[in-house]
């Protein structure tokens, strides 16, 4: 007999157990929304904030009510949209590079939004219009790579890429055309901006309706993460389950995009960093995903709205600032010769 | 006389026009381990692809007890078949264990857990692959023969009547080759089906009682082993001069000149 070697490496989902990974999650979630109440130009101490948010009618309480509160749901919910959204791309490709941003879906979604700005209309016209963009984008990156044969998840990342890139160009294109009075609302609104202050109830629907329709596949995105032949041989009908996985995660982006624009990074960094820590179990990874991604990008918009108060920053540009780096390390360490 | 496991009936397979089999003809039984034997590009995994339904054949049809493949639900397949693909892909973070326990998936409910005895079935699994005590090593510190041991241990968790394998052999050492190849003819012995792609001649000669000679161009020849493993044949399907060795235990041994 070969001796076997003694385990030297632990997995990372044996250092800490998942459940208590989730709870942790949801305490960090709970935390950041304090502080996201708390915190801004008229800063509220913390044992005040529980009855200012039943409402005791005085001046706290309306800044609580009327704007931190829906514009932190706001944010927890496109985080979350974003982070599922990566989450699920990243399976489709079997890669852990993917997200909306680099296969096109939020640049077909951006085109779309802001030809409805250019053409004046706003409200459920800029849903439209971002989701339309988002499929329209979805459905020639598909017709695209597929081609003959079927597609790979190489093709199928590189012409996202490109249609991500033409999207980029259109978007240039727009602005170029764009009359002076619209110009920043629409630059704001390309960085990813939460403070037009939309209503959270749509993009909070949409969330739980992302993590219903995934949470039931979970077993089968663990099956597709490792390779078709493998998950075609274990039972998965791989081509139903990869156009599912598109369309879910076009709609999750989608209604990401109309809630805030364009915010990079969530999408990409969160789903790698929960990998590291806790495995890649999607039943625990989706519903992780969610909750890190929303207290990120609520994080996020609290200090986008109180570093250089009372300027207010687009929050795309802070997950920018914040995620490139962080990704950049954890690609580092991960690559460190163990 | 009951449906075979596996049936190919008139299967057509071909690669844009390159014709890899033409109206091939296989019946594959209960307690029978055969092996496919050919050059590279020849066809093999594709076969073994299409045999498992996972890709379309151009003609003719796979039966699988008797029922078209292509008629069946992937799920279903999956309790009857599993396959060993060549190589095995694994871009995110997981552990052995977590491996292991996939082979599980067809048999469960969508809102299952895996249960005690499923993981009881992939440590038995492991252990069998040389594996125990790896549970909860990260899949990336593998070494490549742990690796191929370790989806091997994934098929047997799958633990399906009826098993196909590319290239099982691939990334192990002597031992282990040996090893797994005694495991798998033990299975047919026990009323499974097996069939496997391999590059070693004297290993099909030892441990299959039937081959699949795939000449290229859609030339094919199948039967028991001892009567396709002959000099001459093996010559033609490697274009290589290939001689027989008798030892005075009357074994034979094939070597390429």
């Amino acid at each position: 007999m070969t001796r076997s070697k003694q385990p030297a490496a632990t997995s990372p989902s044996s250092l800490v157990p998942r459940t208590w990974l989730l709870i942790l999650l949801l305490l960090l979630a709970v935390a950041a929304f304090a502080v996201g109440l708390a915190a801004g130009s008229l800063p509220i101490p913390l044992a005040k904030l529980w009855p200012a948010l039943w409402g005791d009618g005085g001046t706290q309480s309306l800044v609580v009510r009327e704007l931190r509160l829906p514009r932190l749901l706001v944010a927890f919910a496109v985080g979350g949209l974003l982070a599922l959204a990566g989450t699920l791309l990243q399976v489709l490709l079997q890669n852990p590079l993917a997200d909306p941003y680099v296969l096109g879906v939020s640049g077909g979604s951006a085109v779309g939004a802001l030809l409805v700005m250019l053409l004046g209309l706003g409200g459920l016209w800029l849903s439209g219009g971002a989701l339309a963009g988002a499929l329209l984008a979805v459905a020639l990156v598909f017709g695209l790579a597929h081609g003959r044969g079927g597609w790979t998840p190489t093709r199928l990342l590189l012409t996202g890429i490109v249609v991500a890139a033409a999207c980029g160009a259109l978007i240039s294109f727009l602005l170029a055309l764009a009359p002076e009075r619209n110009l920043r609302g629409m630059l704001f609104w390309l960085m990813g901006d939460l403070s037009q202050g939309g209503a959270p109830l749509p993009p909070l629907l949409l969330l739980g309706a992302g993590l219903l329709l995934t949470v039931p596949i979970a077993r089968s995105l663990n099956l597709l993460a490792r390779g078709e032949l493998l998950a075609g041989s274990l039972g998965v009908e791989v081509r139903t389950l990869r156009r599912y996985i598109y369309l879910v995660a076009s709609l999750l982006t989608a209604g990401a995009v109309t809630a805030a624009g364009s915010v990079g990074f969530v999408g990409l960094v969160v789903p790698h960093m929960l990998r590291l820590v806790g495995g890649s179990d999607h039943r625990w990874l989706l519903p992780g995903s969610v909750l890190l991604g929303g207290t990120l990008l609520m994080l996020a918009d609290t200090l986008a709205r109180t570093v250089l108060a009372p300027q207010q920053l687009p929050v795309g540009v802070l997950t920018a600032l914040i995620g490139a780096p962080l990704f950049l390390y954890l690609l580092q360490r991960e690559n460190r010769p163990s | 006389m009951t449906a075979p496991f596996l049936a190919a009936r008139a299967l057509d397979l071909a690669v844009g026009r390159r014709l890899l089999c033409g109206q091939l003809e296989l019946e594959l039984r209960a307690g029978e381990c055969w092996a496919i034997l050919g050059g590279n590009g020849v066809g093999k995994s594709t076969l073994l692809h299409t045999l498992a339904g996972l890709r379309p054949a151009q003609g003719g049809r796979v039966l699988l007890r008797g029922e078209d493949i292509a008629g069946l639900k992937r799920r279903a397949v999956a309790r009857r078949l599993g396959l060993l693909p060549q190589d095995s892909a694994d871009p995110f973070p997981s552990n052995v264990l977590e491996t292991a326990l996939i082979g599980r998936h067809p048999y469960l409910g969508r809102w299952d857990g895996e249960t005690e005895a499923d993981r009881t079935l992939a440590r038995d699994a492991l252990a069998a692959m040389d594996l125990a005590g790896f549970e909860t090593r990260r899949i990336d510190t593998l070494s490549g023969g742990e690796r191929r041991r370790l989806a091997m241990a994934t098929l047997l968790t799958q633990d399906p009547p009826l098993m196909l394998l590319d290239e099982p052999t691939n990334h192990l050492d002597l031992h282990q080759q040996i090893t797994l190849l005694q495991r798998l003819r033990a299975l047919a012995d026990g009323g499974r089906g097996v069939l496997m792609s391999l590059h070693d001649v004297n290993l099909a000669a030892r441990f299959c009682d039937h081959v699949l000679l795939l000449f290229g161009k859609g030339e094919w020849q199948g039967g028991i082993t001892s009567s396709l493993l002959t000099p001459e044949l093996l010559t033609r399907l490697y274009g290589h001069p290939i001689e027989a060795l008798h030892g005075t235990d009357g074994r034979t041994a094939f070597v390429a000149h």
